[in-house]
C-alpha cells in the first residue's frame, strides 16, 4: 500500500504536494462555501493531533493516512492533511461501503492500544456538511493557527513607584497605536461566524513592553487593577474621539464599575451617537462589582437606563453559580472556556445560553461545548467572522 | 425684569440666599406670571439615607436633568442642600403621519430622559438597595420628584435657602476621580511584624440563642477573631503621610499586613505573652483574616503546622471579591485551608451581595454578613430576597459582624441568626465579666472590652485577672449559656 499524505487522486482532488497551512486554509474556505451555499457533504475527520505522542510517529500517521484511501473513490473526495496532523476526508454524496471500509481499516490500527483516545469512535469522526460546519471549520483554522510565542522572560513586579511613574507616563501618552479590536461572533446556522460586536481594549503586552518595559504589569493585581481606572479613562478618551464613534459599528469596551459614574463616561455618553444606543456592551469584573454593591448597583441601573448592555467577564466554571445574571441583573454573562467545562454536567444549567458568550474559543473542543449547550456567541481565535459585516446588518 | 422681582418677592418674602436659587425664584416667579406648562423635576439628594450623596450621585443625577434640559428648553439649579431642581416644557409626541411618533426618539433619547419619565429613574438609581424613600412622582418626600410648575410653586418654596442663614459649601462632583487620589511613592517602611503588633486586635464571637431574651448569662463565646483594627491602620498610616482612599491601595497593603501578622503569631507562639493566649488559650477556634497570595505563602504552611501540632482549632477568613476576582488561587487556598484541617469563612458579604450572589457557591463552611442599618429600611420585597439567601446559605452557618449596636442583634435574631460578633457583643461579654470578676471594683465596661481586644501587654496592663479575660466569659456563664 503506497502511502498518500499529500497525494491526489482524479479529479477534483487536491492538488499533488499541498503544503499544511494551505490544506488548512483550502478547507476552510470548501467548509465556508458549502455553508453559504448549503451544499451537501460528508467528511471523516481524523483527530490525529489527539494521540498520544508514542503513537503519533510518522509511521502511525502514514498509515492512519492509508486507512482513508477507500473514500478516494467517492464522488468529488479531498484529502485534507493539516498542520496539527489531523486529516480530513470531504466527499458528496452517500459513500456507505467506502467509508465502511475505512473505518475497519482505522480500527485495526490500534487495536493493540488500551487508551481512550485510540478508541476508532474518538480518533474518527463523520460529519455533514453544512450542519457540522463548525467542528470542520475549528478543525481548520485550529491548523492555520501560528504557534504560541515562547514565554516572556520573568519581569519585576509593578510596585507603587513604577506604577505612579506609569500612570504619569500614560497621561501624555499616545495609546492610540495600542487600542486593538476583538470579534466577538454569532454562530449562524449555515452562515458561519458573523460578527456581533468589536470589543476594544489595549494590548497590555505592547504598551508594557513601550512605556514600562522591565515591568510585568499583572504580577500584582491590586495595583494593576488600579492601573486599569487610569486605562478605562483613556479608552473612554479615546472613543470620544473625533470621527471614532460616527464611523464606529456596535463594540464593547471592559471598563470598572467607578469609571461609569466618572465624568469620563458622562463625556463618552454624551457624544454617543443615537445609532449605537443599544449596540455598545459594557464588560465588568466580579471582583469589581462585589467590591463596592451599592456603587455597582447605582452604575448598572444607569448604564441599563442609557440603553448600554452589561456584560459580566472574567466568568470561570467555579464561578458560573456564584453570579447567576438573574440575581445580578447583568445582560451578559462570559465564561471563558476551560477543558473541565467538558465534563461538568449543569455548568450553565440556570443560564439561558442566549445571555452566554463563551470567550477563549481557541479549539474545536471549545466550538463543539458552546454548540452543544446552545451558545451562539463566541471569542477567541477560531471565531472570526467571515465578512466584517455585523450579525445585525 | 422690575416685574419679575417684584412678582418674585411677593412669592418669597424672604428672598433665597445662592445665587442659583435666586435664579430659580426667578424662574418660578415668571411661571406664575405667565404659566407656560412648564414641570419641575426634583432630585433630592439630601434625603439619601447615610452616608449620603456621594459625588457619584450628584454627578449623574447632573448629568441626566442637564440632558433633559437640553431636550425640553429647561433649567436646572442646584440648591445650597445639594438638591437639584429641573424646569422644563414637558415631553409631548407629535403626528407624524397620522401617527403620534416620539420627537426625540430619533436624538438618541433612551425613553427614560423625558420630564415625566425622569423621576421614576431617578428614583430608580438613587434608591439603590431599596433603602430611600420611594414614592409617587409628586412625592415630595420621596429622593425624586416630578410635578406640574403650577401644581407645585409650594413645594419648591420649601427647598430654598432664606437669607441670613449661614450656606454650606458642596464638594465638586469630581472629587472622587482616581486621579484626585494620587499614589504614594511607597509603602510606609517597616512593615515588620514587630511593626504590626500594635495594630492587632482581637474580637470575640459569640452565640446568641435565637428566641428568648438576649440576657448576658445567655452569651456563649464561640470563636476569636485576630485582626488589624482599621482605625490603628489608618492612625500609622496617617502618621507616613496617609494612604490614598483607595481600596486597590487598601487590599495591596493588606498583603504585606497579612504575612506580617503570621510571622507576628508564629514568633509569639509558646511564649505565654497576650498573644500567644490569644491564640491558642483564648476562645477557640481561631478566626485569621488573610489575603489569598498569603494563604498560598510558605508562612502559612509554617504555622498550620504549628496549630496542627498543638491541636489548635483555627479558620482562615477570606474576602468575598478576592475570592470572585481569583477563583483558581481560592480553589488552591480552599485546598491548603483544607489540609491544615482549618475551615474557610467567607467575609465582605453585605446585604447586597447577599441578594446579587450566591456566596454559598464558593464552598466556605460559614459566611460573615456584616450588619448595616440598612437592613432596618429595607422594602418587603428586598427583606424577602435578604431571608431567602440566608436560608440558602443556612442560618446555623450566617455570622453577623459588625454587630456594633443593640439593634443589629435585634435583627439578627429576628432574622433567625445565632451568630454575631461586634462591639455591643463585646460589650456583653465584658459585663458578664464584670458581673462575676471579684476584681472588678474600678473597672469600666469600656476599660474591659478594651482590655479583652488587646493583644499586647500594655493594653492589658491594668487588669488583675487576665485568665477571666482570655476565657472571655466566666466558666458558671459558659455553663449557664
Amino acid at each position: 500500500m503506497n502511502a498518500i499524505p499529500f497525494r491526489t487522486r482524479g479529479p477534483g482532488l487536491a492538488p499533488p504536494g499541498l503544503e499544511p497551512h494551505e490544506a488548512a486554509r483550502q478547507l476552510e474556505s470548501l467548509v465556508r462555501e458549502t455553508t453559504a451555499t448549503g451544499a451537501m457533504r460528508q467528511a471523516l475527520l481524523l483527530r490525529l493531533s489527539t494521540l498520544p505522542r508514542d503513537l503519533a510517529q510518522p509511521h502511525h500517521l502514514r498509515l492512519a493516512h492509508e486507512a482513508l484511501e477507500p473514500l478516494m473513490a467517492a464522488d468529488r473526495a479531498r484529502l485534507f492533511v493539516l498542520p496539527t496532523a489531523d486529516a480530513v476526508m470531504v466527499w458528496r454524496g452517500p459513500a456507505p461501503a467506502l467509508l465502511a471500509a475505512s473505518k475497519e481499516r482505522l480500527r485495526h490500527l490500534f487495536t493493540d492500544d488500551s487508551r481512550a483516545t485510540t478508541a476508532p469512535d474518538r480518533l474518527a469522526v463523520h460529519l455533514g456538511l453544512p450542519e457540522d460546519a463548525a467542528t470542520l471549520l475549528a478543525a481548520a483554522i485550529a491548523g492555520s493557527l501560528p504557534p504560541a510565542a515562547a514565554p516572556a522572560p520573568p519581569r519585576d513586579p509593578l510596585d507603587l513607584a513604577a506604577l505612579a511613574a506609569l500612570e504619569a507616563a500614560l497621561v501624555r501618552a499616545d495609546l492610540s497605536r495600542f487600542a486593538r479590536r476583538r470579534a466577538i461572533c454569532t454562530l449562524v446556522p449555515g452562515q458561519g461566524f458573523r460578527l456581533a460586536w468589536e470589543k476594544r481594549l489595549f494590548c497590555l503586552l505592547e504598551l508594557a513592553e513601550t512605556l514600562a518595559p522591565d515591568r510585568d504589569l499583572k504580577a500584582e493585581p491590586w495595583l494593576f487593577r488600579r492601573l486599569t481606572r487610569t486605562l478605562d479613562r483613556r479608552m473612554m478618551a479615546l472613543l470620544t474621539a473625533p470621527d471614532e464613534l460616527r464611523l464606529a459599528g456596535p463594540f464593547g469596551v471592559v471598563l470598572n464599575v467607578a469609571s461609569i459614574l466618572s465624568s469620563d463616561f458622562l463625556r463618552f455618553d454624551a457624544a454617543l451617537p443615537a445609532r449605537l444606543r443599544g449596540q455598545v456592551v459594557i464588560e465588568l469584573r466580579p471582583a469589581d462589582i462585589l467590591a463596592d454593591t451599592a456603587a455597582f448597583l447605582f452604575a448598572r441601573e444607569f448604564a441599563q437606563a442609557r440603553g448600554y448592555r452589561l456584560l459580566l467577564g472574567g466568568i470561570t466554571a467555579d464561578l458560573a453559580g456564584v453570579l447567576p445574571p438573574d440575581a445580578t441583573g447583568i445582560d451578559l454573562l462570559q465564561l471563558t472556556w476551560d477543558p473541565v467545562l467538558a465534563n461538568s454536567e449543569n455548568v450553565v444549567r440556570s443560564i439561558l445560553p442566549g445571555r452566554l458568550v463563551l470567550g477563549g474559543v481557541d479549539s474545536a473542543e471549545a466550538l463543539a461545548w458552546a454548540r452543544g449547550q446552545g451558545i451562539a456567541l463566541h471569542e477567541g481565535r477560531l471565531a472570526r467572522p467571515a465578512t466584517a459585516r455585523f450579525a445585525a446588518d | 425684569m422690575m416685574v419679575i422681582e417684584a412678582a418674585r418677592n411677593a412669592a418669597f418674602p424672604t428672598p433665597p440666599a445662592s445665587a442659583a436659587e435666586r435664579l430659580l425664584a426667578d424662574a418660578l416667579a415668571r411661571e406664575m406670571r405667565a404659566p407656560q406648562g412648564r414641570v419641575a423635576v426634583v432630585a433630592l439628594l439630601s434625603r439619601l439615607p447615610p452616608p449620603g450623596a456621594q459625588p457619584h450621585h450628584r454627578r449623574i443625577a447632573r448629568a441626566l436633568l442637564d440632558d433633559c434640559a437640553q431636550r425640553h428648553d429647561g433649567q436646572v439649579f442646584q440648591l445650597h442642600s445639594g438638591d437639584l431642581v429641573l424646569l422644563a416644557r414637558p415631553h409631548t409626541p407629535y403626528p407624524v403621519d397620522g401617527r403620534h411618533q416620539d420627537r426625540h426618539s430619533d436624538e438618541g433619547d433612551p425613553g427614560e430622559g423625558t420630564p415625566q419619565a425622569l423621576p421614576r429613574l431617578l428614583t430608580r438609581l438613587l434608591q439603590g438597595d431599596g433603602t430611600a424613600r420611594e414614592g409617587s412622582d409628586n412625592d415630595m418626600t420621596a429622593v425624586a420628584a416630578g410635578f406640574p410648575l403650577a401644581e407645585g410653586h409650594d413645594r419648591l418654596r420649601g427647598l430654598l435657602h432664606p437669607t441670613g442663614r449661614p450656606l454650606r459649601s458642596l464638594p465638586g462632583i469630581d472629587d472622587d476621580a482616581p486621579e484626585k487620589t494620587p499614589l504614594p511613592g511607597r509603602l510606609p517602611a517597616g512593615w515588620r511584624a514587630a511593626d504590626v503588633a500594635g495594630l492587632l486586635q482581637v474580637q470575640v464571637g459569640a452565640r446568641l440563642p435565637a428566641a428568648g431574651g438576649v440576657g448576658v448569662a445567655r452569651i456563649l463565646p464561640v470563636h476569636r477573631a485576630l485582626f488589624i483594627a482599621p482605625g490603628l491602620l489608618a492612625a500609622r498610616l496617617a502618621a507616613h503621610g496617609g494612604m490614598p482612599a483607595d481600596r486597590c491601595l487598601r487590599q495591596h497593603l493588606a498583603i504585606p499586613l497579612g504575612h506580617a501578622v503570621l510571622a507576628l503569631v508564629r514568633a509569639a507562639w509558646g511564649r505565654g505573652g497576650p498573644l500567644d493566649a490569644a491564640v491558642r488559650a483564648g476562645v477557640a477556634p481561631l478566626h485569621l483574616s488573610l489575603p489569598l497570595p498569603v494563604i498560598l505563602s510558605d508562612g502559612f504552611s509554617a504555622l498550620a503546622g504549628l496549630c496542627h501540632d498543638a491541636g489548635t482549632p483555627a479558620r482562615v477568613v477570606v474576602d468575598m471579591a478576592e475570592a470572585c476576582d481569583n477563583p483558581a488561587s481560592l480553589a488552591r487556598a480552599r485546598g491548603r485551608v483544607a489540609a491544615a484541617g482549618m475551615s474557610l469563612v467567607l467575609a465582605g458579604v453585605g446585604h447586597q451581595a447577599l441578594v446579587l450572589a450566591r456566596p454559598e457557591a464558593l464552598g466556605a463552611d460559614l459566611v460573615q454578613v456584616q450588619w448595616s442599618a440598612a437592613l432596618t429600611r429595607l422594602p418587603q420585597a428586598r427583606r424577602l430576597e435578604v431571608a431567602a439567601a440566608i436560608g440558602r446559605v443556612g442560618r446555623e452557618r450566617v455570622m453577623l459582624t459588625g454587630a456594633d449596636s443593640e439593634a443589629a442583634l435585634h435583627w439578627g435574631r429576628a432574622a433567625g441568626l445565632h451568630l454575631f460578633q461586634g462591639r455591643h457583643v463585646e460589650a456583653m461579654l465584658a459585663a458578664t465579666r464584670l458581673l462575676a470578676c471579684p476584681q472588678a471594683a474600678a473597672c469600666t465596661l469600656r476599660q474591659c472590652a478594651e482590655r479583652a481586644s488587646a493583644t499586647q501587654v500594655p493594653g492589658r496592663r491594668d487588669c488583675d485577672n487576665p485568665r477571666l479575660l482570655d476565657q472571655a466569659v466566666p466558666d458558671t456563664a459558659r455553663a449557664a449559656a
